[in-house]
Order: structure tokens, then C-alpha cells, then sequence
């Protein structure tokens, strides 16, 4: 593999100035996306400063004449698609998975129900962890383009720009995504437009 | 197309991100197709889900902790690089020069009886000289002399 070390940059007032207006710009978005990939903030701040420390240590490497934004989050979505595969969420265990036990079987798991009680006061407090526990259980590259599209709002084409992949790899992930969604949120959805 | 790709095209469908040809294509088979209705709905409904999430607020030390990484952290960053470069280089000259060193050090301590060797000599030639200070070069002379036969110096006796 060739690998090219790019010229990092300096304490060039240019490179700091250029550096502190992409984070005050982006930096939100960012965040916003990391924490939807991660699921928790801990993970989304790991992961913001990595793929902030690796876009300055590219600052020079990008083509002002090229779209800023495609190239941020090309650098940043595949920081986190690379992440979280190789540490994959330990946090997160589906309450639906049986439980593996030592001799390689799988026994169901028994928890008690906390909707059974509370109900509909605390419906909408939960629903913003059930849908990131919906989205976690996506794999990394699919739920990558499901959060940069219907959360960040960005198009097919760009989605592809920043993660490399063919257009339909995008439509095909993102309607698996939502498909998977709607399945595991049915709950939620009823009464919904 | 048949109906199964046709429910595949659904979300494409939904984001208007179909060819006008595609599209008009889905928009018929809907109208006849009670399931795939059903399904556009269904994935409507998670998408107005997912864009009506609350944006989680970035920590107000993020940004900060970002910096003292980045544009505050370029000294700091380039200097262990070069430390590590100085000590290798300083640990190399170490082990190289060891031996030299030992067999000057060993050298040193010879001089110790070649300096009263070299004393006696000078001043033993210098006797003949017409203004020498004879009475003096005798003493320097019996005094390397006691040094040479291994009689410790008065200084080093106190």
C-alpha cells in the first residue's frame, strides 16, 4: 500500500483560521452524526476528536476548489464506519437476543417489561432512546446512510460522494435501514402519517 | 417490474430520487397495490421519525478538547518525535566512545607514576643549568623519587 504523508500543517495563522471556521461550522453536524453512529456521548466525543485530529492533519491535502463538505464527511463517516466495526457498541445488547451460554447454547432472555406500568407519560421521553437503539442494531455502513440521510438530510449523490460507494449501494442500504426501522419501531409508528 | 422490486424502489420513491420513468412506474403499481401502500406509509412514518429527533447538544468542552489536540497541540506534538530522536542519538555515542573512555581512564591512572617519572627527568637535567635552583630541584627529585618507590605523598597522608 502506498502511503503518502501529507505536509502537516503549521501554526500558520491561515491553517488556524481555516481549521477554527470548519469546527464552529461544522462541528455540530458533526457531533450530530457521531452520536447517532455511537449512541452515546462518550463514544461521539472519541470520535469527533479522532476525525477532527485527522482533518487537521489533512487541512492541506484538501482542494479548495473541491466541496468542503463532501470531503469532511468522507473523512468522518469512514473514521466511524472504521471505528465502530473494529470496537463494536459493547453497550448496547439487544433485550430481544437470547443469551449465548457457555456451552453454545441460547437461552431468552427475561427482563420485565417497564412499559407495562408507565406507559404512556413516559412513551415520549423513551422515544429518542428507542430509535438510537433501533438505529445501533443497523450495521455501521448501513446505518451510516440512513443517519446522513434522513437525519443530516443530505442526497443520494452526495451520500455517495462521501462514503465511496455506487449510488444504488446508497438506495439499497437506506431502504434496508428503514425497512429494519420500521420493523423493530412498528410501536411507534402506529398512528403516525 | 415485477411487484418485488417494484416495493424496492419505494424509499427512492419517497426521497423523489427516481427517474421521472421509475417513478411514474411505482406511482401505477401504488395504485393498484394495497401491501405496497402500506409499506410507503410505514417508511414514511420512520423517516418523519428520524428527522424529527432532537439534535443532541455537542458538551461545551468538546470544542476545546479538539483544539489542545489540534492548532494548540503542534509543538508539543512535534517535540517527543524529536526527543527520542536526540536520546537515541545521545545513547548511541554512549556505547560507542565506552571503550575509549575506559582505556583513557586507565591511562589516567597511569600518569599518576608517569608524572613523577617525567618529574624526575626534567628536573634531574635541569641540575646542570647555571641558574637552577638546586636545593629545590633535589627536593622535587626525592620526592618523585619517594613517589616512584611507593611512598604516599604528605596530602594524600592527611
Amino acid at each position: 500500500m502506498r502511503r503518502r504523508t501529507p505536509p502537516e500543517p503549521g501554526t500558520a495563522p491561515d491553517d488556524v483560521a481555516a481549521f477554527e471556521a470548519l469546527v464552529a461550522r461544522y462541528g455540530q453536524r458533526i457531533y450530530t452524526l457521531a452520536y447517532r453512529m455511537a449512541g452515546n456521548e462518550a463514544d461521539a466525543r472519541d470520535l469527533v476528536q479522532e476525525a477532527l485530529i485527522r482533518v487537521w492533519r489533512h487541512l492541506r491535502t484538501v482542494d479548495p476548489a473541491a466541496a468542503l463538505e463532501g470531503w469532511l464527511y468522507r473523512i468522518v463517516a469512514n473514521l466511524f464506519i472504521d471505528m465502530l466495526r473494529r470496537r463494536p457498541p459493547a453497550r448496547v445488547d439487544s433485550l430481544d437476543a437470547p443469551v449465548a451460554t457457555p456451552r453454545g447454547g441460547a437461552v431468552p432472555r427475561e427482563v420485565a417489561d417497564p412499559r407495562a406500568d408507565l406507559e404512556a407519560a413516559v412513551l415520549d421521553r423513551h422515544l429518542d432512546a428507542d430509535v438510537q437503539a433501533a438505529l445501533l442494531a443497523l450495521p455501521a455502513d448501513v446505518r451510516a446512510v440512513v443517519v446522513l440521510c434522513d437525519i443530516e438530510g443530505y442526497s443520494y449523490e452526495e451520500i455517495a460522494g462521501m462514503l465511496q460507494i455506487p449510488v444504488g449501494t446508497v438506495k439499497s442500504r437506506l431502504h434496508r435501514a428503514r425497512r429494519a426501522l420500521a420493523a423493530r419501531l412498528r410501536h411507534r409508528l402506529e398512528g403516525s402519517p | 417490474m415485477s411487484h418485488h422490486r417494484l416495493s424496492r424502489q419505494l424509499s427512492a420513491y419517497l426521497d423523489g430520487e427516481l427517474t421521472a420513468e421509475d417513478e411514474q412506474e411505482v406511482r401505477e403499481h401504488l395504485a393498484r397495490c394495497e401491501a405496497c401502500r402500506d409499506e410507503l406509509r410505514q417508511l414514511q412514518a420512520v423517516r418523519s421519525l428520524l428527522r424529527r429527533l432532537p439534535e443532541p447538544q455537542a458538551p461545551e468542552d468538546l470544542w476545546g478538547a479538539v483544539r489542545s489536540r489540534t492548532v494548540r497541540a503542534l509543538p508539543r506534538r512535534r517535540w517527543p518525535a524529536r526527543a527520542v530522536l536526540a536520546v537515541a542519538a545521545a545513547a548511541v555515542v554512549v556505547l560507542l566512545a565506552l571503550p575509549a573512555v575506559r582505556t583513557r581512564v586507565d591511562r589516567l591512572r597511569a600518569a599518576g607514576v608517569g608524572v613523577d617519572v617525567f618529574v624526575r627527568e626534567h628536573a634531574l637535567a635541569t641540575a646542570g643549568e647555571p641558574f637552577a635552583d638546586r636545593a629545590y630541584l633535589g627536593l622535587l627529585i626525592s620526592d618523585a623519587s619517594a613517589a616512584l618507590a611507593g611512598v604516599p605523598r604528605e596530602e594524600e597522608r592527611r
